[in-house]
């Protein structure tokens, strides 16, 4: 670990420390503190792979890694900016054009404003080349219509990634594109979808003829395919993955509850988690080297995945000998683990991207 | 991704040790290996290549002595690794660790085992070098007991820390690279073979379920070589604990995906695969004998496992990749 990457997860820590919360399991995608995620932006946490003039600190993703680790260790409240600096700013800073850029990323390296993501639709699930949300070009710009659903944060994010269909033909991946939309425009709709412990993650946004202007269109028109799959490097390959449910085992472990069965089990638990920070670690060098190790990511994803669910199964015969606290975190981390499976793409689809590799 | 360190020599060793070994006629199922027609011959070529010898001058009795010599463990692993890719299960990570212990030269050409050979090859070695480097000649023994890979064995109850020590963690690094390259050569002749058989009016590899496994399984072998990778640039460190630790990760995953890897190659492979005349044996019962190798107690290598969380998070911690 470099020194910097060493000041970096002290600087975390400090703020973990000094901040009045409680840890939680999935904290990415739970309540929202932008106070919180103001307070990383102004102690130069966020954004650190951005170039410095919008609002970044042109570090490396190792930098970025060493502080998203530490933020997932502790649990802390980081769901108001993770979509947009963890995916929309750099989605902006690689496909977007210098006035979408300007207006859009130093504000969310301040975390000044939220994004909440718009790609799943009803009848599409995972498969996005099934986008039937259309966005049509006006003399004044574009009109989006359509619906997508399972969009975390959308009531409280300022802005909409949405991922809309913008020209017709043979091919399903041709014909999309990318754009910005401001969740007060006129015919946007934000409905709720409780999740199954009654709390408020998801969403259904309507677009009912959405007018967005011609300037917010991400990148260029028709090639929505290539970028998003661009991105997928950046949502599936980060620490979120597999650190989701980390606070569980660390409190686990500091209740000092296992016996030597217990630590057997351990073994196995304590070399994935090992190995995924590893490869966590080799993706966010090729990352930093220009590549997009789409299929390093599906392989974390998948891997990570399963440490989850690990995780879950090796806490549950230890809860009798563990206090309310940790008990608190089994339930929210039960509660999530379905949730943690599914986005960014299930099981399978991570197999059929590793399995297409070997073909 | 990342996979295990190799240098350009390393990588140039495996690809000669592959050259090598294929041209190599493997021993008869059921049969012993040291009693296969070709087995000494084989032994021979190995030592003539030199593939026994590679950490003679090794100091792998301190963790410094392991850091500065991690290009020729490097070496040592590639050669590993390649032969238990093609099947071939010879002594050679035995004596390379062995020779390595030992205090006093040992004359080429001699199988010799050390207590980190946990008794595998132990009934046939002419030397055995203790833990204090010391060599002790042997004569042949009489009839002798066999491992699940045919392997000469002489089953004993050996310490449960025999690991901790640098050249047991040497001699941990060996085995799971012997483990991964079982492991990397299974998945191989799992792919082509269902790539090749068509069942159904296509090939196996077409269909869904097939393809998910092979996917599956590939994961597993990634997932193995990245805890090998770890283990090697902690190597370079000379810490300890974290080098233990890494041993450990490494271990634990070898056992996992072995069993893995062998269980479900056999099932691609089908009843077909079961068959003497099948060499995927070769790699699965080598998997199935290196999974166990020392493992005799329930609660191995459990007091290098972190107590707290800070110890986890640290331990965990990887290494940052070193420039050999």
């Amino acid at each position: 670990m470099t020194t910097r990457e060493q000041s970096l997860r002290v600087a975390v820590r400090e703020l973990c420390a000094e901040w009045d919360y409680e840890p939680r399991c999935d904290a990415w995608g739970g309540s929202a503190d932008p106070e919180f995620s103001r307070e990383l932006g102004r102690r130069g946490l966020l954004a650190l792979t951005w170039p410095k003039d919008l609002g970044g600190a042109a570090e490396s993703n190792l930098s970025r890694l060493a502080v998203t680790e530490e933020l997932l260790r502790a649990g802390a409240p980081v769901s108001y900016h993770w979509a947009g600096e963890r995916q929309i700013g750099p989605t902006l800073i690689r496909h977007g054009n210098r006035e979408l850029q300007d207006e859009f990323c130093s504000r969310l390296a301040r975390a000044e404003i939220s994004f909440a993501l718009g790609m799943s639709e009803p009848d599409a699930g995972s498969d996005l080349a099934s986008v039937r949300t259309t966005a049509t070009r006006t003399d004044e710009g574009w009109v989006i219509h359509g619906r997508k659903v399972w969009t975390s944060g959308a009531h409280f994010a300022d802005y909409l990634y949405v991922l809309a269909r913008t020209s017709k033909g043979e091919d399903r991946h041709a014909g999309l594109s990318e754009f910005v939309v401001d969740t007060a425009a006129p015919g946007v709709h934000v409905q709720p979808i409780i999740g199954m412990d009654g709390g408020h993650h998801f969403n259904e946004v309507v677009f009912d003829e959405v007018r967005v202007p011609d300037r917010w269109l991400i990148g260029t028109e028709g090639h929505g395919w290539q970028q998003v799959i661009s991105q997928l490097a950046f949502e599936r390959g980060g620490p979120e993955r597999f650190l989701s449910m980390y606070p569980l085992l660390g409190a686990v472990l500091d209740a000092d509850v296992l016996d030597d069965t217990d630590r057997a089990a351990l073994r196995v638990l304590t070399a994935q988690l090992t190995v995924l920070r590893s490869l966590s670690r080799d993706i966010a060098t090729a990352l930093d080297a220009g590549h997009s190790p789409v299929t390093q990511a599906a392989t974390s994803k998948y891997l990570g995945n399963r440490l989850e669910l690990a995780m879950l199964d090796f806490v549950r015969p230890l809860l009798s000998r563990c206090d309310g606290r940790v008990r608190a975190l089994f339930d929210a981390a039960v509660i999530a683990s379905p949730k943690s499976g599914l986005r960014g793409g299930a099981a399978p689809v991570m197999l059929s991207i590793v399995t297409k590799e070997m073909q | 991704m990342s996979t295990t360190i190799l240098t350009d020599e390393a990588a140039q060793l495996a690809a000669t040790v592959a050259d090598v070994v294929a041209t190599w006629q493997l021993p008869a199922a059921g049969r012993l290996v040291p009693d296969a027609e070709h087995f000494h011959d084989q032994w021979k070529v190995a030592e003539e290549l030199g593939w026994t010898t590679i950490l003679d001058d090794v100091d792998c009795t301190s963790f410094e002595g392991l850091a500065q010599a991690v290009e020729l463990i490097t070496a040592a692993a590639a050669v590993t690794r390649a032969l238990a890719h093609a099947g071939a299960a010879l002594p050679v990570r035995q004596t390379l660790v062995a020779r390595a212990l030992a205090s006093q030269p040992i004359a080429t050409g001699s199988i010799v085992v050390s207590a980190h050979s946990f008794g595998v090859w132990d009934p046939i070695a002419s030397a055995f070098v203790g833990a204090d480097g010391t060599t002790q000649s042997r004569a042949a023994q009489g009839p002798v007991d066999r491992d699940v890979a045919a392997r000469p064995v002489h089953r004993a109850d050996h310490p449960e820390d025999l690991g901790d020590q640098p050249d047991g963690v040497l001699g941990q690094f060996l085995l799971v690279e012997e483990i991964a390259g079982a492991a990397h050569g299974a998945i191989e002749q799992a792919r082509a073979y269902v790539s090749s058989r068509v069942q159904f009016g296509r090939p196996l590899i077409k269909l869904p379920a097939v393809a998910q496994e092979l996917g599956r399984l590939t994961i597993a072998q990634l997932q193995l070589d990245e805890a090998i990778a770890e283990f090697a640039r902690r190597l370079h460190t000379g810490s300890p604990d974290r080098i233990r630790f890494a041993a450990l990760a490494a271990r634990a995953l070898a056992c996992d995906v072995a069993s893995d890897v062998a269980a479900h190659t056999h099932q691609l492979h089908g009843a077909l695969g079961l068959t003497a005349d099948a060499t995927l044996r070769h790699h699965t019962l080598l998997l199935w004998a290196d999974r166990d190798e020392g493992l005799h107690h329930r609660s191995w290598g459990v007091q290098r496992l972190p107590t707290c969380e800070v110890d986890l998070w640290s331990l965990s911690q990887p290494e940052p990749a070193h420039p050999l």
